[in-house]
């Protein structure tokens, strides 16, 4: 294909898509929101661990299971784009969440040494990225639903045996994330509304790995 | 409802979860992953035991016998380390009574399914094991070698096969080695299995004194199987007995030029002294720690270990194994870590603490 048809096939359809008729109450509004939320795991991820030289031998960056569940809590934050007042593109966001609770040391095995570690230091970063839902109002209430995708990394402290000595361990995780964001709000005033949000994670290193539950403040039409 | 109010019950919610929850901490319990817990399979590898002499007490026969036992130790062998060379190269014991006593006791416990091995120790008759040089000359003379292999097949007629157990030798005994090993597999196999005790070298050149006495690529034409010996990991400052990942590379080094091998796993256990060091049984250990009114605590790779004062103030630390840690390290050499193929040798029967194999072959495949 020449540069000229380039050209005249890109500029058809951006007049196509500037001058065919359009719905003449559309419009959008971009929306802040801030959350407080706790959140539970099904199932802690497989951590990887740094590599890391103890008295005994040299460890390359292994995999470690750590398997229990987890309780945390946090905070996050959001922007999203409504149109029409009925559709929602959270666009980008964040969360940051802690481990809560009492937690058993959990031991377990790094490439053959004894590792010990410790989910009470878990910490847990979102990054979301854009996605797509629905809302709908009633009055002061509005209700929406949306899936939206993003990655998450988490981090551990830990330890690995080196006869009788031990070594610290740093261990990370990563995964890719979807989820479904559910929110019950009732509007406070012409542009501030607070809302329940129940957030399941269909995808969170496994299908269906836990949610998150909290209250949301949200700026915004 | 203004949005004041509203705005203010909000943050109170959020305010009292967070102080209700505050942050993680510790429980102070372990929960055991290595493993997959304590009701999971352990990896199911070929084991075997070593006797240190020709004599079962019958603790240890019972020992033997038990279903537990005979779970963890099938398609293994009981090594009888009792064979010795004496001066002039010719193995014992050579007395009749002594060589009846071993037929039988071999023959019993072949009843019970086990495959028996005479492991050829080098010590002189008082029992007290040959400096590496007085050994090293042993094997340099090809008369020495000669008589043994000449007198090695009379003893070793009631075993399955023979292990060798050479210590301590410098690092220019290795052509004698490979020489001794070669001479001693004509007459050994193939009738009978001819294994040889490797020191647990983690490094090319060996990291051990004396670890390249031993060439594992010269030996393994002539050697059914190789027992890497991962054993007394803590030698100047105390320390468990045997370290898991230390003990996988070890292996790890040893495969790279035969395949056969075993990882050893220690059953007795040390005290630590301003004298020395001093093995130690499982039942030492106990009744030291119930003596000294002092707490069985854990290190960080499971094993229990005991500090106390001795007579005169003298500060002990008392490393040793149970059926805890034990499986906490095989259930740590899960397959793909090292592959199942990989056998275990269990080092000092009678040492152990009296629940291991039971527990062990509870949670055997």
């Amino acid at each position: 294909m020449t540069r000229s048809r380039v050209v005249t096939v890109a500029a058809s359809f951006v007049a196509s898509a500037s001058l065919c008729a359009s719905d003449a109450r559309a419009d959008f509004d971009f929306q802040l929101g801030t959350s407080v939320s706790g959140a539970w795991v099904r199932r802690a991820p497989d951590f990887t661990s740094k590599a890391v030289t103890t008295s005994a031998r040299e460890l390359g960056a292994k995999t470690a299971r750590a398997g229990s569940s987890l309780a945390m809590i946090g905070f996050g934050g959001d922007v999203e784009l409504t149109i029409d007042d009925r559709w929602k593109v959270p666009l980008f966001g964040g969360n940051f969440h802690w481990a809560v609770g009492e937690y058993d040391a959990a031991i377990t095995s790094l490439d053959g040494s004894i590792a010990r570690l410790r989910p009470w230091t878990v910490i847990r970063g979102d990054f979301l990225l854009p996605g797509i839902g629905r809302r709908w109002k009633h009055r002061r209430n509005m209700w929406a639903a949306a899936v939206r995708s993003g990655f998450s990394v988490a981090g551990m402290a830990g330890s690995v045996a080196a006869g009788a000595e031990t070594v610290p361990l740093e261990l990370t995780a990563q995964t890719f994330l979807l989820q479904l964001e559910l929110e019950g709000c009732r509007r406070l005033d012409p542009s501030t509304r607070v809302c329940l949000q129940v957030v399941p994670r269909l995808y969170d290193h496994q299908l269906l790995n836990g949610l998150t539950f909290g209250l949301r403040m949200e700026w915004g039409q | 409802m203004t949005t004041k109010r509203l705005s203010r019950h909000a943050a109170c919610v959020a305010l009292a979860l967070g102080a209700l929850v505050g942050c993680g901490s510790d429980s102070g319990g372990q929960r055991e992953e290595v493993g997959l817990g304590a009701d999971t399979a352990l990896p199911s590898r070929t084991a075997s035991v070593v006797v240190d002499g020709c004599v079962l007490d019958t603790w240890t026969r019972a020992t033997l016998a038990s279903a537990g036992a005979k779970r963890v130790l099938r398609g293994g062998e009981v090594i009888l380390l009792c064979l010795v060379p004496r001066e002039d190269g010719t193995v014992g014991p050579r007395d009749p009574s002594a060589r009846a006593a071993l037929a039988g006791l071999t023959e019993d416990l072949k009843r019970d399914g086990y495959r028996v091995h005479f492991g050829v120790a080098f010590t002189d008759e008082s029992g007290q094991r040959y400096d590496g040089a007085q050994t090293r000359a042993f094997l340099q003379s090809p008369a020495w070698r000669q008589r043994l292999k000449e007198t090695l097949p009379l003893v070793v007629e009631p075993a399955d096969g023979v292990e060798l157990d050479l210590q301590s030798l410098p690092n220019d005994a290795r052509p004698f080695v490979t020489a001794l090993v070669a001479e001693l597999a004509a007459v050994v196999r193939p009738a009978r299995r001819l294994n040889v005790f490797v020191p647990p070298s983690v490094t090319e050149p060996s990291d051990l004194p004396g670890g390249e006495a031993f060439s594992r690529k010269e030996l393994a034409p002539h050697v059914d199987r190789m027992r890497i010996m991962t054993l007394d990991y803590s030698e100047q400052a105390p320390g468990p007995t045997i370290d898991p990942g230390w003990a996988v590379d070890a292996v790890r080094r040893a495969r790279g030029d035969f395949l056969n091998v075993d990882v050893s796993y220690p059953l007795y256990g040390t005290d630590f002294g301003p004298r020395g060091r001093r093995p130690v049984v499982y039942h030492d250990a106990i009744a030291i720690a119930a003596l000294a009114r002092a707490p069985i605590e854990r290190g960080p790779t499971g094993a229990p270990f005991v500090s106390y004062s001795a007579f005169g103030g003298e500060v002990h630390q008392l490393w040793f194994d149970d059926a805890e840690s034990t499986a906490r390290a095989l259930g740590a050499w899960s397959g793909d870590v090292l592959p199942l193929d990989v056998g275990v040798l269990f080092y000092g029967l009678g040492a152990e603490d009296p629940a291991l194999f039971e527990r062990l072959g509870a949670r055997m495949p």
